[in-house]
């Protein structure tokens, strides 16, 4: 019989859709590990939303699926109903009181994110150049100045201290590119002709993907980098060895 | 098809005309959506039977430049030539004098030029695969300067001014029917046709014009200047500019176009739920207050496409807050739906089976996109695969089962032949299954990190462990595509042999089924005059459990 | 039973109001890269000869204005007003073709600078407005005069009047900025 299976089928959709979730939460087909101070608060607003979605689905499902069960067996005649004021008073307020919990929630880590002066006026520890289709990382160099003699580059794979608010200027020199590192919960696009500004702080030590966001031609698909987060020591030792390297390379070719 | 049909001025000839391009569209976009799968899947292998014959110079694998030009070919084709034109162009043609109780549009050679003029768009969008250096490969969002500096992207040459022409065939098309369907709702009602007595399918076909005309022209314009960048090297998009500035334009067209996109379909299955519910629509003016909440709101919303973008993030804020407050009516739609079927007496048919299947699946593309108005968790999803998830819900689960609903519905009014019920549910239930199967997962995919438009998601180490999900996904892709076939026959074996329809099949109270099916050049054969709203269904309706808008007043009062 | 209309609405008017609303935006979204960009003006323009461009269009607005007042009671005076606001229509776009060759040659390039490319775009779009309206009133006055009633003058002046209206702000955006 119709209803069965049609009632069936919405049972399923609803099972399936929060099986999805549940089955999958916290494996490798979740949010990825946390490495930057935001990534907890994002989770968690990530999370909450989550759950309010899910019993909002849950809701308008089973409302659906017991109509469906019932309108389909039902013999007599449909109650004619324009509507019901209260209802719709009742169901304008609900949604809207957890929209506002929501645009409430979101204000202080999207403001910590983008929009912290403190943190993106400091100067930054390094300059990335993005380009099709490689990341370069462009560190200052002992005289605290870009573009000068003893600046320090490196392709694919920038180096940061752990511990401590990083601060990063970025640029590009051709498209758009966007600097995400999904471990850090973090994306910022990178837009032609002016520096754009990032900031993070990543706690510990670790290995992290560099993932181009943004469509920048063919190569986009490759555009891999690599942010390794290091003690404040590894940190001085990897500049200094791409200091070494500089003057190595610099010195011993010329006569 | 005689000469005197193709050229036809009648508003349902057009309709069915712009039913039948799309619907030809939807093969060819769903076509270069397996393509897309396949790579994603199964990278840089040679495809089965077609491999060959597709990328025979390329070692007869996808090359990456081709692979750009196929998503970004497969967002421009469903968008500008099948979702825009089978909602406005097919059903609004088809549905809005019918319903309205007029004899035709307001500017019959208007309407006809809206069609025509869309072939040279098709034209364009197709030519550019022919084309040395491929099709536009930009993305269909067309991001500057990667589409204005020549040499960018593979397809920047020719694909890419093709494709600015496209939009501009595609816009003119869409428009002059915009303009069209504003004047004939405005002037052209029955008497007695008040706007509150009209269907919800038409005031979604009449908000969706209305936004058109206000978003679609600054599409136009910032289509025009990317034209000046390219052709004559002026820097609007460049760093001398800024390439912000494309995407507020973009954008401020773009975001309103889902709403062109969707609105017009939630109409549509408002007056399917009702008629097979046997109820009136619950809430009859809070949804048309919706709609026009969600058309004054749609052009407020546009930056939150560019939280990431660099915009500043005060501005982020301003966009946040408009974006929640356009979850509401979207809301309030849904609740009003299942008031609607609550209690009624359904028939489970198919195209009740494709309004529900609309409802449950715009509930969960609805529901996600909340947190892409959370700010800092949308940094995160941006230009991932859950945003992918997302929209498809909203335009493969929502809008295209609006638009097979509506199609099982109006169809016995546009032939007179009903389409087979058992071919009818046979697809439905496999689209269901499928559609869900495709892109639920794709949510996973995207929590993952996973991002859009990259040629080889393996390429990146992270991704390496959705393999297996993508390789789920484009097997339930295929599938997917495949039980199309069952909605391809029941077309023909309908249209051939399909069970007359008579008038009013469906025992339903709007206009259009006062006229016969087909209906006559002129729509009418008599002057119908409206005596009540479009809803009168259930037990306080009379003998019946329905009263025709269009019955005199003398007759049903004794 | 029947129930007459209140009143029969002008669709085509009404159509066209629609189409210049669509215009509004269109011209909204060009102008807006003059205002988001706000190039320097790095070019000297003949302020001069963009006012006698402003007179030819304004003018031309009210000669037609006047011509459409006075088609019933005084048809040849009519058909000569709506001649003249053709004719300057037609000099409007001569004095731009001259003004852009004496620009071009002069070694201003749309390519030059943003004051540049918003320049050019900017009054080359409204051009091809102009070049539209001219076509429509055209068409328009060789109705007038084959005895219609000058239905498709009426609208194209309500086209005429916008692109009149347009040009008033460029000339105060670009020529007098």
């Amino acid at each position: 019989m119709t209803r069965i299976w049609a009632a069936g089928l919405f049972v399923a959709l609803l099972v399936a859709v929060v099986w999805s979730f549940v089955a999958t939460y916290n494996t490798e087909l979740w949010l990825p590990q946390q490495a930057s101070s935001f990534a907890g608060e994002v989770d968690a607003l990530f999370s909450s939303i989550l759950l309010a979605l899910t019993v909002a689905f849950v809701l308008v499902m089973a409302f659906l699926i017991v109509a469906v069960w019932r309108g389909a067996a039902r013999t007599e005649r449909a109650r004619t109903s324009h509507g019901d004021a209260r209802l719709e008073l009742l169901w304008t307020l609900v949604p809207a009181v957890v929209l506002i919990w929501i645009a409430v929630a979101q204000g202080p880590t999207w403001r910590a994110m983008k929009g912290d002066a403190r943190m993106l006026d400091r100067p930054p520890l390094a300059r990335v150049e993005a380009a099709q289709f490689d990341w370069r990382f462009r560190y200052p160099g002992a005289d605290g100045a870009y573009d000068t003699a003893d600046d320090l580059v490196c392709v694919h794979e920038l180096v940061v201290p752990a511990g401590e608010p990083v601060v990063l200027a970025m640029r590009t020199r051709d498209v758009i590119h966007s600097f995400f590192v999904p471990d850090f919960r973090l994306k910022q696009d990178i837009l032609p002709g002016r520096d754009t500004k990032l900031w993070f702080q990543a706690p510990a030590s670790g290995q992290h993907e560099l993932v181009c966001a943004e469509l920048c031609g063919w190569g986009h698909y490759k555009m891999a980098g690599s942010v390794r987060v290091v003690g404040r020591e590894e940190y001085s030792a990897h500049l200094a060895e791409l200091a070494l390297r500089l003057t190595h390379n610099g010195t011993e070719e010329r006569p | 098809m005689s000469r005197s049909r193709l050229w036809s001025l009648d508003h349902k000839t057009i309709g069915v005309q712009f039913l039948i391009s799309s619907l030809v569209m939807l093969l060819l976009g769903g076509l270069l959506a397996m393509a897309v799968r396949w790579q994603l899947a199964w990278p840089w292998t040679e495809m089965p039977i077609v491999g060959r014959a597709l990328f025979g110079d390329h070692g007869r694998v996808m090359s990456p430049e081709g692979y750009t030009a196929l998503f970004t070919m497969h967002g421009t084709v469903m968008i500008f030539f099948v979702i825009i034109p089978l909602l406005t162009g097919a059903f609004g043609n088809y549905l809005i004098p019918l319903m309205i109780g007029a004899r035709d549009m307001a500017f019959p050679r208007l309407n006809a030029f809206s069609f025509w003029i869309m072939v040279p768009g098709i034209a364009c969008a197709l030519a550019g695969f022919a084309l040395e250096g491929g099709a536009a490969a930009a993305g269909w969002t067309a991001y500057p300067p990667l589409s204005t500096v020549l040499g960018a992207a593979p397809g920047s040459g020719a694909g890419q001014t093709l494709w600015l022409w496209a939009l501009f065939f595609s816009g003119l098309s869409s428009l002059s029917g915009a303009i069209n369907y504003v004047v004939t709702i405005v002037t052209m009602r029955a008497p007695g046709m008040s706007l509150m007595r009209m269907p919800l399918t038409v005031w979604g076909l009449f908000v969706a014009a209305m936004l058109q005309c206000m978003a679609l022209p600054v599409l136009t314009a910032a289509t025009v200047l990317q034209y000046s960048d390219r052709a004559l090297g002026t820097g609007f998009y460049s760093d001398a500019g800024t390439p912000l500035l494309w995407q507020h334009l973009f954008w401020f067209y773009s975001h309103p176009a889902v709403y062109v996109m969707v609105v017009p379909a939630m109409g549509m299955v408002s007056d399917i739920l009702s008629v097979h519910s046997r109820k009136p629509v619950f809430g009859y003016k809070p949804m048309v207050w919706a709609m026009v909440a969600i058309t004054g709101l749609g052009v407020l919303v546009w930056g939150h496409h560019m939280f990431v973008s660099g915009m500043s993030p005060i501005a982020g804020t301003g966009f946040m807050l408009s974006t929640i407050l356009i979850a509401l009516p979207s809301a309030v739609k849904t609740f009003n739906w299942l008031g609607t079927v609550w209690g009624g007496r359904l028939r489970l048919n198919a195209a009740l089976l494709y309004a529900l299947g609309f409802v449950s699946m715009f509930v969960i593309g609805g529901l996600s996109g909340i947190w892409m108005a959370a700010t800092p968790v949308d940094v995160y999803m941006h230009d991932t695969y859950v945003v992918v998830a997302h929209f498809h819900y909203i335009v493969f689960g929502g809008t295209l089962f609006g638009v097979f609903a509506a199609l099982h519905h109006w169809f016995p009014k546009i032939t007179g032949k009903r389409l087979d019920e058992r071919l009818g549910k046979i697809h439905f239930v496999g689209t269901f299954v499928l559609t869900n199967a495709v892109f639920l997962p794709m949510h996973q995919a995207g929590f993952a990190g996973m991002v859009r438009r990259i040629a080889d998601p393996y390429a990146y180490k992270a991704f390496e462990p959705l393999r297996e999900l993508n390789v789920y996904i484009t097997i339930a892709a295929l599938c997917l595509f495949a039980w199309q076939i069952f909605f391809v026959i029941n077309l023909i074996k309908s249209l051939w042999g399909g069970a007359p329809a008579g008038s009013n099949p469906w025992e339903a109270a709007s206009l259009e089924w006062e006229a016969s099916s087909p209906p006559p050049h002129d729509n009418f054969d008599r002057d119908v005059v409206v005596v009540r709203g479009p809803y009168e269904y259930g037990d306080a309706a009379g003998e019946k459990d329905w009263l025709p808008q269009a019955q005199p007043l003398e007759r049903s009062t004794p | 039973m029947t129930v007459a209309l209140p009143h029969t609405p002008d669709r085509a008017r009404l159509g066209v109001l629609v189409f210049l609303a669509t215009e509004v935006m269109f011209f909204a979204g060009l102008f807006s890269a003059l205002v988001v960009l706000s190039p320097v003006k790095s070019m000297q323009l003949d302020v001069a000869l963009a006012s006698a461009m402003t007179a030819m269009l304004v003018g031309s607005s009210v000669a037609l204005h006047v011509a459409l007042l006075r088609r019933t009671a005084a048809r040849a005076q009519a058909l000569l007003l709506a001649f003249v606001a053709l004719l300057l229509g037609a000099l409007f776009l001569a004095t731009m073709t001259y003004e852009w060759s004496v620009l071009l040659t002069a070694g201003h390039l749309p390519a030059t600078d943003l004051w540049h490319a918003c320049f050019y775009v900017l009054t080359g779009v409204h051009g091809l407005h102009v070049l539209v309206g001219v076509l429509w009133l055209a068409a328009g006055w060789v109705g007038l005069a084959r005895g219609s009633h000058g239905r498709a003058l009426e609208l194209g002046a309500l086209y005429w009047h916008f692109v009149d209206a347009v040009w008033l702000l460029l000339f105060w955006k670009l020529y007098l900025a």
